[in-house]
């Protein structure tokens, strides 16, 4: 957060999408799932921002956002100082040629009746133009940047590996010199061994072409690998966010030192922890008016004996996401200050 | 208990013989777990279906091999007999929790359902049997969720309740393809921590199959690599994480990321698995293997026995 512009920044974004009908009567509320609901996050140049959480927690809806893919409710996506929604024209042509994705199923983010050529010339013929022969050389070299030879061009997707297919989307994305590509789940779909290739890919990618990287995970240690800054969702909240490197050292939130204890090959939880972990996640439809995480919170249950007075803040206060060392901000009552 | 001795399945399509499982041996003991890892498309699974008698058919086939539970084998079976085991003696739960539930019928049904066929249990027997069930899974409030549907349970919930059934008849194997793959890391643990805390109380063997080396290390005494249908290393799990010596074993290692491992560059492994319709003649990683030599291209390696229950397929170690 020491830069001073980030490439892309999010304001109080939320996004409550309306569930059931009944509108028509009076008297009757509509209901909304506050899918996301206020996350602020900056992505600075040549970093990658992870953002992690179980599923249901709001970052593909949050990444989708950014992508302009959906309207949020309330709040700001900023791209290069501009707010997103207000693009138009060339500007709009702009942000989406700087802003690229790739999806986690390589199976269907490809077109099964285009040949790998077309499928990766297509954003460039879309918007810049080349003649025929120089587009083709910008195919082969799109290609072999990702390590792929020229052969592969006159090719189906059916008649590749998974490996291979989301080395063709990557090329894709990379096809208008983007500043930003939002990688959703992309090495989830793999096999272990072609994790590791594409995972080395995509940082060296990162490397030569300066790109910075929202990256959407749920699998840490794929996070730890890729990571300069991670972020944790729970229920279209941050609870967390901190440098790779001092969130896996040392988190705070006591849901990230849950996941990343689950994630690691040397702890076993025990029984009465698993017994919390459990419980089942709450509804975004009514999220609690507390910490969204205190039924599964270790500390809040321990303190419904010890520390009834802490009990009933978690239970009825939202904490506040703050920065408690430069860099690493916890949403979590037991760092609030105000105690 | 279970004792597999090099057990062969193959299918038989157009494409000509695929060796899935290609010669696997292997033993499991009460009470322990054996972890089996490998690639998609390795084996791993063929060979978990082919020991309750689920491998698909007429397309696959047991064509040789042994399988034994408690010294009697199993494979000649009759088709009623090989009811009875897979109910009473071996359960199994899938990878996905979404598709091993019957939509239609209520969750305290499919729990019971084990119970009455195989443990000769009356509805109302059942009933309070399946509420201890549900409850030793951390299900709240069982006695209100057993007319529910499964849809109207979550992932990690519905895999619990698949938990449930696997182990109401109270099995001595249990066979657990993946089964928590398809979860959030917080309810794998939670649901990690209750499969040993059973398996401590009654004994039960489990047969392991993940691609997950952390899941491995927290769960398994004994874990056997697959790599192209055949065993190419097995170990004490220990051990085998810590000095792995099959080049498929120690590639597979250095290939998979943890938290623990900060952003050291990770070393992959080039290329892919072989078809098993058309494998090397040789040693089945000899194509991707950096230590390859002429020998290993044509023949497949020995098993040398390295250190107590520790034996790897590679003729570096001759």
């Amino acid at each position: 957060m020491s830069h001073p512009d980030p490439i892309i920044g999010v304001r109080d974004l939320k996004k409550h999408f309306p569930i059931g009908g009944g509108t028509l009567l009076p008297g009757k509320e509509r209901k909304f799932v506050r899918a996301v609901d206020g996350v602020t996050l900056n992505l600075h140049a040549r970093e990658t921002l992870s953002l992690v959480g179980e599923s249901g927690s709001g970052k593909t809806t949050t990444a989708r956002m950014i992508l302009r893919l959906i309207t949020p409710t309330s709040g700001r996506v900023v791209f290069e100082g501009e707010d997103v929604a207000e693009l138009r024209g060339t500007k709009l042509r702009h942000f989406r040629a700087s802003v690229q994705a790739v999806f986690q199923d390589p199976w269907s983010s490809l077109n099964p009746r285009k040949r790998a050529e077309s499928i990766i010339a297509e954003p460039i013929v879309i918007n810049q133009p080349l003649p025929k022969a120089e587009l083709k050389g910008r195919v082969e070299e799109l290609l072999a940047a990702v390590g792929l030879g020229p052969a592969v061009m006159r090719h189906y997707p059916h008649e590749f590996s998974g490996g291979m297919r989301q080395r063709i989307a990557v090329a894709r994305a990379l096809a208008l010199n983007p500043s930003v590509i939002i990688l959703d789940e992309p090495v989830s779909a793999l096999d272990v061994s072609i994790r590791a290739q594409i995972m080395n890919l995509l940082r060296d990618l990162q490397e030569s072409f300066h790109i910075s990287y929202l990256l959407i995970a749920h699998d840490l240690a794929t996070v730890r690998y890729l990571s300069d800054r991670v972020a944790v969702m729970y229920l279209g909240r941050l609870v967390e966010a901190a440098p790779s490197e001092e969130l896996f050292e040392n988190p705070l939130h006591p849901y990230t030192q849950a996941l990343i204890a689950g994630s690691r090959s040397t702890t076993m939880v025990d029984e009465e922890a698993a017994r919390l972990l459990a419980s089942e996640i709450p509804s975004p439809v009514n999220p609690p008016s507390g910490c969204a995480f205190y039924a599964r919170c270790p500390v809040s249950t321990a303190a419904r004996s010890d520390d009834p007075i802490f009990y009933e803040r978690t239970v009825t206060e939202r904490p506040e996401l703050i920065e408690v060392r430069p860099g690493h901000l916890v949403a979590c009552h037991q760092f609030d200050p105000k105690d | 208990m279970l004792e597999v001795t090099n057990l062969k399945v193959h299918f038989t399509t157009r494409q000509g013989t695929g060796r899935a499982v290609d010669g696997v041996s292997f033993h499991l003991e009460r009470g322990e777990t054996l972890g089996l890892v490998g690639e998609s498309g390795c084996g791993k699974s063929i060979t978990a279906l082919s020991i309750i008698g689920l491998h698909p058919r007429p397309a696959s086939k047991v064509v040789c091999g042994e399988i034994e539970l408690d010294g009697e084998s199993i494979l000649t079976l009759s088709k009623r007999e090989m009811r009875k085991v897979r109910g009473e003696r071996i359960s199994m739960i899938l990878q996905d929790p979404l598709t091993s539930l019957n939509p239609v019928l209520t969750i305290g049904k499919q729990v019971g359902e084990p119970l009455r066929l195989h443990r000769n249990m009356d509805k109302s027997a059942s009933r309070i049997r399946v509420i201890e069930l549900l409850r030793q899974l951390h299900i709240p409030e069982p006695e209100s969720k057993l007319d529910d549907h499964p849809h109207q349970f979550s992932g990690g919930m519905r895999q619990r309740v698949v938990g449930a059934i696997a182990l109401a008849a109270d099995p001595d194997l249990l066979i657990a393809d993946e089964p928590t793959t398809a979860l959030d890391v917080t309810i794998q643990a939670a649901f990690l921590a209750h499969l040993r805390a059973v398996q401590r109380a009654r004994g039960l063997a489990i047969l392991f199959i993940t691609h997950d080396f952390s899941i491995i290390a927290k769960m398994c005494d004994r874990v056997a690599v697959m790599y192209a249908g055949k065993i190419v290393e097995t170990g004490p799990t220990a051990e085998l994480l810590s000095s792995p010596q099959h080049p498929y074993t120690q590639a597979l290692l250095e290939s998979v990321p943890s938290v623990d491992r900060g952003r050291k560059r990770l070393h992959s492994i080039g290329g892919s698995p072989p078809s098993i319709y058309d494998l090397p003649k040789g040693c089945t990683f000899e194509p991707r293997c950096s230590y390859a030599m002429d020998r290993c291209r044509e023949s497949y390696p020995l098993q040398f026995d390295i250190a107590d229950d520790h034996s790897v397929s590679c003729w570096l170690l001759e």
